[in-house]
């Protein structure tokens, strides 16, 4: 009845202080801040997500898969202090995670490798365990406070436009309900219909390169301590990144014809096709392509034949310089994505704020991307509760422009460290891989130079 | 005053200088680096123990397959020198062209050979199988039985008229990597199947000869330098020969037959020479034997 | 003939001090070994450097005294009783030096000009800087006492036989003992400056980074020569 008299009745417009588009970890992590924050949680906030989330993340934490699931992302300990300081942390299934303290990249033509340590340099998460512990702590604190942050779950925004009288940004979601709101934030990914309603232009370039990600279990053989590995293939690096238990993320971003032959291949072939990949040389490896996409039946003999001949001219002191070989495969875990870089021309416009991968995509290489948009979550908070505390309309430019001159720069600058990485990387020409080998020889004997990066491409770096 | 007077006027800054330059090299500095570094009295675990990690400063590496040498790199330089000039002054001790062969076959040289192989499904079996060409394993014996025309019998046929043996070919000894060491040792063993396919004998001018049309087509450095430099000491009738007749055919056919290194000789004795041979893409080069014995005539008759 | 006389006074200072407090019965028996070589030339260059670093100590504090002592008479105290504790530590080794007959380090000179310059050039700076000269100093010395008692700890045995049953037992001999826990206390006391230098502002220095770093590679590299030369 009540539905009848409202289907008849103009809509009546909701208004709330801040909508979040996308349930993703930026969007969630934002609602999360600003309910933890003592200065913002009075805000009416919305979280609008087009899929179902609540279930599948409640469940997530209830009962936990049996396997990893394929999108693991790295978190830098400077993310891990931000979401501690949120209280989102602990709600995390910590048994899931793993932190290493050893990241090992090497180069796969000349095999110049550096060699990085730090304890805790970074720990492997995956995405939904992101997004379910956030969501836990979100409910702790939704139980806590009168002003509760609503999650329209399930409910897609059909339009976006500006509010007639009021300029505010109004939606239309699926549900028929109309939304208004003083600040309008996409963290809605790539496509971000958010940016596209600001008018936002958004520049990069697609690097025709496909990440094709996986989840192993490495064999038996010896016992390591858990380490990121890196090979700088010509096509793209292919990374090992650990897991608990001995299993291991793979991410390997190669040609589109690459991407879709190792995608066709059977489990067994695809197993010995990512440890060829990590230890056989560039002409093997092409030698490998070829009769992996003519589809010829002894690939796997062919491989297990130069991986014996490997194994056999390895010395023993020299067998720690490769990963272990990975013996299972977790069913189901191969997918690919593309991979292409952007970065929009501004973060914020009036009443309009993007976070995460609606500002900026990059390359995986160095696994900064989500750690990335987590830092403009801790930015964009703070600027928010600076404008909160002195009493600004938090939808204008004024207040929000802090958090767009304090991120931009600071994500450009990692965005092109990573695309001039992948560009460095990407030939196999002789007098470049020289250089390269040369630089990263000298680079990995300067200690103090590389603390120096780690600690920037960690956060940890002393003010 | 006197005080003044009495004290002497002594150097100070050289003779310091040069103590504390050499002071680095002495003993005492040495060994409390050493203490620094834990490397002496330091008690031992008993899995410490059985490594033996102790290694005097100046050991020769390891061998990397039975019958290498490894060689450093001034002695492998040393050696490029003196077989080059050795080669160039006495072409006909085996030990030079040996040696220079091994010299100047640079890892990447070979690399690019087995990367070939690679490529290739008859150059990947024989990789994996690595083959060695014996009088046993090539059976020398039935190959005069078979047909006529065939691979098996004009081998046999040009092992007889040359006199020569598959046994003689000298192992390799100085090139590190053992699947490449392998890649060298099967170009020499494949040399007199390559002197079957063209037809050259094996005096010096057909070895020349021979030499410029592996350089076209397997880039071995040492057959270059073979078909730059050793035509400089042969007589002018030759060296015309050489220059006018065979290597045009040399630099037409290396480039363009197939790389021969992919050719396993051994599995293919029963087929037709020619068919063989149209297959590559190679053509016979004029005879060399017929020619010179036509030139050995004519100057007799003008004598 | 100069070693073996050294070695000799060496041998005689070892077994006085193994007999030191022991028991009779015990060390009749007991031959003791001389320390090697190695040992020795390792002996010698920790007193060389540690008087040489004590002697660069010294000559900071006493600059940072000179140059803030006017200005800020309220750091009096507390700088004058870091550098009296600096005194005692460059008397320490002065006298160790001359007990064993160590050739001290030939750049002497250069140490004091380059201390002292330092003190002084840090004060002018301000408390800040001064304090972060401290720090840094002090993180060096720190760093390298702990590798010099690692060294003393590990590898200073002496063969110690005893004479009727043949069995060698490798023991540390009583004057190292003494020299370990002089080097942990002196470590102690300068790790104590440096939560001193810390509370008193340290990080504030501006350029904070490179002051410190800076002061760190100088004091490395001073180490290292003064080791040696």
């Amino acid at each position: 009845m009540f539905q009848v008299i409202r289907r008849f009745a103009t809509s009546v417009s909701n208004v709330a202080d801040i909508v979040i588009i996308g349930g993703g970890p930026a969007g969630l992590t934002l609602g999360t801040a600003l309910k933890n924050s003592p200065v913002t949680k009075h805000l009416k906030i919305h979280l609008v997500e087009g899929g179902k989330i609540i279930e599948p993340l409640n469940s997530f934490l209830e009962t936990p898969p049996p396997n990893y699931l394929n999108r693991v992302v790295s978190l830098t300990p400077s993310t891990i202090g931000f979401l501690d300081s949120i209280g989102a942390w602990s709600h995390f299934n910590q048994e899931r995670t793993q932190s290493y303290d050893d990241i090992v990249t090497y180069d796969g033509v000349s095999g110049a490798r550096m060699n990085f340590e730090h304890p805790d340099i970074a720990t492997m998460v995956e995405t939904t365990n992101i997004q379910a512990g956030l969501l836990s702590r979100l409910n702790e604190l939704n139980s806590q406070q009168e002003v509760k942050l609503v999650i329209q779950e399930d409910t897609k925004v059909t339009s976006i436009a500006k509010d007639s009288i009021t300029q505010w940004p109004t939606l239309k979601l699926s549900n028929g309900d109309s939304l208004t709101c003083r600040l309008l934030v996409g963290c809605d990914g790539y496509n971000s219909p958010v940016r596209h309603f600001a008018g936002i232009e958004s520049r990069g370039w697609s690097y025709n390169r496909w990440g094709v990600v996986a989840t192993f279990k490495f064999a038996d053989t010896e016992f390591r301590f858990p380490t990121g590995w890196q090979r700088f293939l010509p096509t793209g690096p292919l990374a090992l990144l650990p897991l608990p238990n001995g299993y291991t993320s793979m991410v390997w971003s190669t040609t589109p014809e690459l991407a879709e032959m190792l995608l066709s291949l059977d489990e067994t072939e695809f197993l010995s096709m990512v440890n060829a990949g990590t230890r056989l040389s560039t002409e093997e490896l092409s030698m490998i392509y070829d009769l992996a996409k003519s589809k010829s039946p002894d690939l796997l003999e062919q491989i297990q034949w130069r991986l014996n001949l490997f194994a056999g001219k390895l010395k023993p002191a020299d067998e720690e310089n490769f990963p272990l070989q990975v013996s299972e495969i977790v069913t189901g875990s191969r997918a690919r994505f593309p991979l292409k870089l952007s970065h929009a021309d501004t973060y914020v416009e009036d009443r309009v704020a993007l976070v995460g991968d609606a500002a900026h995509t990059t390359h995986p290489l160095a696994g900064q991307g989500l750690n990335m948009g987590q830092e403009d979550v801790k930015s964009l908070v703070g600027a928010l509760e600076r404008a909160t505390s002195r009493g600004l309309d938090i939808g204008n430019s004024l207040a929000l422009e802090p958090y767009f001159s304090e991120r931009w720069p600071q994500n450009h600058v990692l965005l092109g460290v990573m695309d001039k990485i992948h560009k460095i990387y990407s030939t196999d020409f002789a007098p470049l891989v020289a250089a390269r080998s040369f630089g990263v020889d000298v680079l990995n004997s300067l200690g103090p130079i590389k603390d120096f990066m780690v600690g920037r491409i960690s956060g940890n770096s002393k003010r | 005053m006197l005080i003044v007077q009495q004290f002497q006027k002594r150097s100070f800054i050289i003779p310091s200088l040069i103590s504390s330059g050499l002071s680095y090299l002495s003993k005492d500095i040495r060994l409390a680096d050493k203490m620094e570094d834990g490397e002496l009295h330091f008690p031992k675990t008993e899995f410490e123990k059985s490594q033996n990690t102790s290694r005097p400063l100046f050991q020769r590496p390891e061998p990397n397959y039975p019958g290498h040498v490894p060689l450093y790199n001034f002695e492998k330089l040393l050696m490029f020198l003196g077989s080059s000039i050795g080669a160039f002054v006495n072409p006909t001790n085996n030990n030079f062209i040996v040696s220079l062969g091994e010299s100047t076959a640079f890892p990447w040289v070979l690399n690019r050979l087995r990367t070939q192989m690679l490529n290739d499904p008859s150059g990947r079996q024989i990789l994996k199988e690595r083959p060695h060409m014996t009088s046993k394993s090539l059976n020398l014996d039935e190959l005069k039985n078979y047909p006529d025309n065939s691979l098996g019998k004009s081998y046999f046929l040009w092992l007889e008229r040359e006199g020569v043996s598959p046994d003689t070919r000298v192992p390799v000894k100085y090139i590190t990597d053992p699947e490449l060491a392998f890649v060298f040792q099967r170009y020499r063993e494949c040399h007199d199947f390559y002197h079957t396919i063209t037809g050259l004998p094996i005096v010096r001018e057909g070895e020349i000869a021979l030499k410029l049309f592996e350089f076209m087509n397997l880039g071995i450095p040492m057959t270059g330098l073979g078909a730059l430099f050793a035509p400089i000491p042969i007589k002018s009738s030759q060296r015309r020969r050489l220059l006018s007749v065979y290597y045009p055919w040399a630099v037409k056919n290396g480039t363009i037959c197939k790389p021969l290194i992919n050719v396993y000789w051994e599995k293919i004795m029963k087929k037709d020479i020619d068919v063989l041979r149209s297959e590559l893409g190679i053509e016979k080069p004029p005879d060399m034997r017929e020619l010179r014995k036509k030139a050995r005539s004519k100057k007799k008759q003008v004598a | 003939m100069i070693r073996h006389s050294r070695n000799l006074i060496k041998l005689q200072s070892v077994r006085y001090a193994s007999t030191k407090g022991k028991e009779n019965s015990a060390t009749e028996n007991l031959r003791l070994g001389y320390l090697s070589d190695a040992q020795n030339a390792y002996m010698d260059r920790v007193i060389r450097v540690d008087q040489a670093g004590e002697l660069g100590a010294n000559f900071i504090y006493n600059g940072q005294y000179l140059a803030l002592s006017h200005k800020r008479p309220d750091l009096k105290p507390i700088l004058k009783h870091m550098w009296e504790q600096e005194i005692h530590h460059h008397n320490t080794f002065n006298n160790l030096q001359v007990e064993r007959r160590v050739r001290p380090s030939l750049l002497t000179p250069l140490w004091k000009v380059g201390a002292m310059g330092l003190g002084i050039a840090t004060g002018l700076m301000g408390k800040e800087a001064a304090m972060a000269c401290t720090e840094a100093v002090e993180t060096v010395i720190g760093g390298h006492y702990n590798q010099q008692l690692r060294v003393l700890t590990n590898q200073f045995h002496v063969d110690v036989v005893n004479e009727e049953t043949g069995v060698n037992t490798p023991t540390v001999p009583e004057e190292i003992k003494d020299m370990q826990k002089l080097v942990s206390q002196f470590r102690d006391e300068e790790l104590e400056h440096l939560d001193t230098a810390v509370e008193h502002d340290a990080h504030g220095a501006r350029p904070y980074w490179l002051l410190t770093e800076a002061i760190k590679l100088t004091c490395r590299g001073a180490i290292w020569t003064a080791e040696r030369v």
